[in-house]
C-alpha cells in the first residue's frame, strides 16, 4: 500500500507502540505510558490536521475525527493515569505497548472505510484488550473475566468475517459506502450486513448479545476498564455509525435492538446488588441509548457521534474513580474515600450523575440530542422508552451514591496525590464539557 | 453579571463552599439567605431590573441556554422561596443536621430562583431537575434519614419531568418544522401551531411534569412519605417553597403555549383537584402523627390550587395564584409547630400528646392560630385564595367546585379534631414534666409568620394587585372563547 496522509495518525500510534514494547528490553519502561501519552497526544492533533480528508480505505469524517481524537485524548489521561497506578508496574513498556496497539485498532475502526480494514481494527483491539484483562497480577476474576471476553470476542470476530464473506459473495465489493444502498434484493448482502451489525452488537454489549459484560465489569482491573469501556466501545460505536450511515435499511433492526437493550439495559441494573455488575448492565442501557439515537437517520448519526463521546467520557471517569478502591468492593466506601481523595470522590459522584442524565452534566445533553433525534425521526416510542428508562436508572445510579458503605481497612485504598488533578478536570468537563459544543460542531 | 444570575448562583456558591467546610455554618447560612431575601425583594419591588435581559450559553440547535427574564408572577413567588428559606433555618438552628439541612436547601433556592427567572423552557427544566434532586437529598438526609421516601420522591419527579421533556421536544421540533428556527425559548415557542390531535397528547405530557410536583391528586403519594420523612423545617421549605415550581409552569408556559388542549383537559384537572381536595382532607384526617398531619393538610391546600389553576377563569387563577403563596406561609407555620414540638423530643405520635395546652400555652395558641389559617378562617391568609378559587370554579363546573367545598368543610373537622387531641383534654401522662414553652426566639419566628398570615389575609389586594397579567393575551382569548372567560 502506498503512503497516503490519511493513514499518519496511525503510523504514529503503532510507531509509538513499537518503541513502547521495546522500552522493557531497554530498561526504559517507566517512563514508557508517558511516551504513550505523548504519542496519543501528537496523534490527536494528527488527526485534527487531517480532518475531513478522504485516504484509500480511511475516511476522517467528521464523527471519525471527533471520536479518533477522543480516543486518543482518552488513551493518553488513561495511560498518564494508570502510571501511577501499581498495576502496570511488572511490565510497563509492554502495557503501554498493548494500549496503543488497542489504540491502533480503535481509530482504524472509527475512520475504516473498507470491511477488511474493519475487521483488522476489530482484530486489532481485541487481542491487546484479551492479554490485558489478564495482566499479572490483577487476580483469578480478572484471568476468568479475560477468558470469557476472549472466547465471546472471538465469536464476534467469526461472526464479522463471515458478514464480510456474505456481502462478498452478494456484490463482490469490500467498501463500505457505495455497495450496501443498492443492496435491496440480495439476501446474502443482507443476512452479511445484519451479521456485521449482531458482531459489533456483541462488542459494545447491546441485547441480545449482552450476556459477557456483567462478569467482565465484575472481574476485570478497574484500570484496565477505562480502555476497555471508555476506549475499546467508543470505538466499535465509531465502526457502527459508519456502517448504519451507509445502510439506512438497518434502521428498523437497530431500532429494536436499542428498545431491547434499554429494557434488558435497565431491568438487569436494577436487580444487579453489586457496584460492578450494575455499571455492567447498565452499559447495555447505555448501549442501547447509542443505538436509538442511530435509528434515526441523518440527524441520529450525529447524535449518535455525542452520544459515543460522551460515553466514553463518561466510563473514563466512573473508571478512574473507581482505579482508587479494592477490586472487590461491592460498593462505593464514600465517607472514607472522601476523607482520603475527596476530588476523586467527587468524580465518581459527578459521573453516576452524570450516567444517570442528570442535567446540566452532558450526560443529560447527549441523552436530550438522542431524544430530539428520535422524535425528529418519527420515533416517538423510542423517545419515550429512553425518558422512561433514564428515568428508571436514577434508581440504581442513585442508590449506588446513596448505599452507606464502609470498609474494614480504609489503608486498603489507594491514594494517589496526583489522581486529585486528574479527577478535578473530569469534573470540569463532565459538568461544564456542553459548553464546549459550539467549537466541537465546527467540524 | 446580573442581578438575576446573583440570585441564582450565590446560593450555590455559598453551599458549595458550606460543603467544603467541616463547621455547621449557621451564621454564614443563615446570613446569605438573608442576602438573598433582600436581592428577591429588589427584584420584586424594582421591575425592569432585569430589562437587559442576558444571553448566555449558546448551544448550536438549542438555543441560549441562559436567558433570564422577570415577571411580576415570578418574582412574587421568589420573594416567598427567599422568605421561607431564613424561616425553614431557623427552625433547624439546633438541630445536628443543620448543615445537610442548608446545604441541600441552599442548592433548591438557587435551582428555584432559576426556574422563576428561566427565559427558555430548557433552563426551566434543568432547574426542575436539580430542584427534585436536591429535594431528594433533604429527605435523605435529614428527619428520619429514609432511602425509600427520597427514591420515591425522585423517582414520581424525574418520570414526570422526563415526559415533560418530551413533551417540550416534540413542541421545539414542530416550532423548527415551520419557522425554522430551532431554539427553546418561551416567548419563541409560545406561538407555534400545535394540530389539536398531538396537542392534548402534548399537554398530557407536561402536566405529568408539572403536576407531579403540586401534587395533583393521583400522583401524590410521594408526599406523605416524603414531608413525613423530611425533618420538619426541611419539610416547611420542600411543601412551602419547592411545590410552587410546578404550579408557576403551568400557569408560565404550560398553559399559554397550548391554551386549546388545557381548555380541553380543564374539566378534568378540575375533577381532579376537587377529589384531591376531597382526599387529602380525609388522609389528614386519618394520619397517624402530626407530621403526616401536616403533610396531607398541604396536599390537600395544593389540589385546591390546582382546581383553582385548572378552572381557567379570571378570579379561580388569581385565588389559586393566592392560595399558592398562602399555603407557603400556612404550611411553614404548620411545620414550624412540628418542628418545635420534635424539638423538645415529642414525636408527634398522638399516643404521646394531649393536654399540651396546660405546659406550653404559647405554643398552643400559635398552633391554633396557624389551624384556624388552615381551616381558611376569614381575616386570614387562606380566605380570600380559597373562596375565589371556588368562586371561579363555581361558575366552571358547579358540582365539582361543590365537591372541593366538602373537602373544606372536612378540613374545619380534621384541624380541630387534631388540636383537640394534641391540645386539650386531659393531660397525657407520658409528657415529660419540664416541658419549657416556646424559647424567645421561635415566639419571634411565630410572630413574623403569624403577621404575614394576617396581613395576606387582611388585604388581599397587597398582593393579588400585583400579580400582572397571568396568562398571555393571546391565550386568554383563546380560553375565553372556550366560556370559560379569564
Amino acid at each position: 500500500m502506498v503512503y497516503s496522509p490519511t493513514l499518519l495518525p496511525l503510523l504514529i500510534v503503532a510507531g509509538a507502540a513499537v518503541v513502547a514494547f521495546l522500552g522493557d528490553a531497554l530498561r526504559i519502561g517507566k517512563i514508557m505510558p508517558w511516551w504513550g501519552g505523548f504519542a496519543a497526544i501528537v496523534a490527536a492533533i494528527s488527526i485534527g490536521v487531517e480532518k475531513l480528508t478522504l485516504g484509500d480505505f480511511l475516511y476522517w469524517d467528521s464523527s471519525a475525527t471527533l471520536l479518533g481524537v477522543y480516543l486518543s485524548l482518552a488513551t493518553a489521561a488513561g495511560l498518564t493515569f494508570v502510571a501511577f497506578h501499581p498495576l502496570p508496574r511488572k511490565l510497563p513498556g509492554s502495557f503501554t505497548g498493548l494500549i496503543l496497539t488497542a489504540l491502533t485498532g480503535g481509530l482504524i475502526l472509527v475512520s475504516g472505510q473498507s470491511l477488511l480494514f474493519l475487521f483488522v481494527g476489530l482484530e486489532l483491539q481485541v487481542m491487546p484488550f484479551f492479554a490485558l484483562l489478564a495482566w499479572p497480577g490483577s487476580g483469578r476474576g480478572a484471568l476468568e473475566a479475560a477468558f470469557k471476553y476472549a472466547l465471546l470476542a472471538a465469536l464476534a470476530s467469526a461472526q464479522f468475517a463471515i458478514g464480510i464473506a456474505l456481502i462478498y459473495l452478494g456484490d463482490g465489493s469490500l467498501a463500505v459506502i457505495p455497495p450496501f444502498s443498492g443492496m435491496a434484493d440480495n439476501v446474502y448482502g443482507l443476512v452479511g450486513v445484519l451479521a456485521l451489525l449482531a458482531a459489533l452488537s456483541f462488542e459494545i454489549a447491546a441485547a441480545p448479545f449482552h450476556a459477557w459484560v456483567a462478569d467482565i465489569y465484575q472481574g476485570a482491573p478497574a484500570p484496565m476498564l477505562i480502555f476497555l469501556s471508555g476506549v475499546g466501545k467508543v470505538a466499535v460505536m465509531g465502526a457502527l455509525i459508519t456502517l448504519v450511515s451507509a445502510t439506512p435499511r438497518l434502521q428498523i433492526p437497530v431500532a429494536i435492538i436499542a428498545a431491547a437493550s434499554i429494557l434488558i439495559g435497565n431491568l438487569l441494573a436494577y436487580r444487579a446488588g453489586h457496584l460492578r455488575r450494575m455499571l455492567g448492565y447498565s452499559a447495555i442501557a447505555h448501549a442501547g441509548y447509542f443505538l436509538a439515537a442511530l435509528a434515526a437517520g441523518p440527524l441520529g448519526i450525529i447524535a449518535a457521534s455525542l452520544y459515543a463521546l460522551v460515553y466514553g467520557i463518561m466510563n473514563v471517569g466512573t473508571f478512574m474513580g473507581l482505579s482508587s478502591l479494592p477490586e472487590s468492593s461491592v460498593a462505593i466506601p464514600w465517607a472514607a474515600l472522601r476523607e482520603r481523595q475527596p476530588v476523586l470522590a467527587g468524580l465518581l459522584g459527578v459521573t453516576l450523575l452524570s450516567l444517570a442524565g442528570m442535567p446540566p452534566s452532558i450526560g443529560f445533553f447527549a441523552k436530550l440530542f438522542v431524544i430530539i433525534a428520535d422524535i425528529h425521526g418519527q420515533l416517538l416510542w423510542l423517545a419515550l422508552l429512553i425518558a422512561l428508562g433514564s428515568a428508571f436508572s436514577f434508581v440504581y445510579y442513585l442508590s449506588a451514591l446513596w448505599k452507606p458503605a464502609t470498609l474494614s481497612n480504609p489503608d486498603r485504598l489507594l491514594c494517589r496525590r496526583s489522581w486529585e488533578s486528574f479527577a478535578a478536570l473530569g469534573i470540569l468537563i463532565l459538568v461544564l464539557g456542553w459548553v464546549l459544543v459550539p467549537y466541537g460542531m465546527g467540524g | 453579571m446580573n442581578l438575576g444570575s446573583i440570585l441564582i448562583l450565590l446560593p450555590w456558591c455559598a453551599a458549595l463552599w458550606l460543603a467544603t467546610r467541616k463547621a455547621d455554618g449557621q451564621r454564614f447560612a443563615m446570613a446569605i439567605a438573608l442576602v438573598e431575601l433582600v436581592l428577591a425583594l429588589i427584584l420584586r419591588l424594582a421591575p425592569g431590573v432585569l430589562h437587559n435581559t442576558s444571553h448566555a450559553l449558546f448551544i448550536p440547535m438549542l438555543g441560549a441556554l441562559w436567558t433570564l427574564h422577570d415577571g411580576a408572577f415570578g418574582s412574587t413567588l421568589a420573594v416567598l422561596t427567599a422568605l421561607l428559606l431564613p424561616v425553614s433555618m431557623a427552625f433547624a438552628w439546633r438541630l445536628s443536621e443543620f448543615r445537610a439541612l442548608a446545604l441541600s436547601a441552599l442548592v433548591m433556592e438557587g435551582a428555584l430562583f432559576g426556574v422563576f427567572l428561566a427565559g427558555n423552557v430548557l433552563m426551566f427544566y434543568i432547574f426542575y431537575e436539580i430542584l427534585a434532586l436536591a429535594g431528594a437529598f433533604l429527605i435523605l438526609r435529614t428527619g428520619h434519614k429514609s432511602r425509600a421516601a427520597a427514591l420515591q420522591f425522585l423517582l414520581y419527579t424525574v418520570v414526570g419531568s422526563l415526559l415533560f421533556l418530551v413533551a417540550l421536544v416534540v413542541v421545539y421540533l414542530l416550532h423548527g418544522a415551520q419557522t425554522g428556527v430551532y431554539n427553546f425559548s418561551i416567548l419563541t415557542l409560545s406561538d407555534t401551531r400545535i394540530p389539536a390531535s398531538a396537542g392534548l397528547w402534548i399537554f398530557l405530557g407536561m402536566v405529568a411534569g408539572l403536576a407531579v410536583k403540586m401534587p395533583l391528586f393521583p400522583l401524590h403519594s410521594w408526599a406523605g412519605p416524603s414531608y413525613g420523612a423530611a425533618a420538619p423545617a426541611g419539610s416547611i421549605f420542600l411543601s412551602g417553597a419547592a411545590v410552587t415550581a410546578g404550579a408557576y409552569g403551568l400557569i408560565h408556559f404550560a398553559i399559554p403555549m397550548l391554551p386549546q388542549a388545557a381548555l380541553h383537559f380543564a374539566p378534568a384537572g378540575i375533577i381532579l383537584g376537587a377529589i384531591g381536595t376531597l382526599y387529602g382532607a380525609f388522609l389528614a384526617l386519618n394520619a397517624d402523627n402530626l407530621r403526616h398531619f401536616a403533610a396531607y393538610a398541604s396536599v390537600s391546600h395544593m389540589n385546591l390550587v390546582a382546581l383553582g389553576l385548572f378552572a381557567l377563569q379570571a378570579q379561580a387563577l388569581y385565588g389559586s395564584v393566592f392560595l399558592l403563596i398562602a399555603h407557603g406561609i400556612v404550611s411553614a407555620g404548620l411545620f414550624g409547630v412540628v418542628a418545635v414540638m420534635e424539638a423538645r423530643g415529642l414525636t408527634g405520635e398522638w399516643a404521646g400528646l394531649g393536654g399540651l395546652f396546660r405546659r406550653a400555652p404559647r405554643l398552643g395558641a400559635w398552633m391554633l392560630f396557624f389551624f384556624l389559617a388552615g381551616m381558611g378562617l376569614p381575616g386570614l391568609a387562606n380566605f380570600p385564595g380559597e373562596f375565589l378559587s371556588l368562586a371561579g370554579a363555581f361558575q366552571v363546573l358547579p358540582w365539582a367546585a361543590a365537591l372541593a367545598t366538602l373537602g373544606i368543610l372536612a378540613g374545619v373537622i380534621y384541624f380541630l379534631r387534631i388540636y383537640e387531641r394534641v391540645m386539650l383534654g386531659p393531660l397525657n401522662s407520658a409528657l415529660a414534666v419540664a416541658l419549657t414553652d416556646l424559647r424567645q426566639s421561635e415566639w419571634l419566628l411565630f410572630w413574623v409568620l403569624g403577621l404575614l398570615t394576617l396581613w395576606m389575609g387582611l388585604d388581599p389586594q397587597a398582593i393579588l394587585a400585583h400579580l400582572g397579567t397571568l396568562l398571555s393575551v393571546h391565550s386568554s382569548e383563546v380560553i375565553s372563547g372556550g366560556s370559560h372567560g379569564v
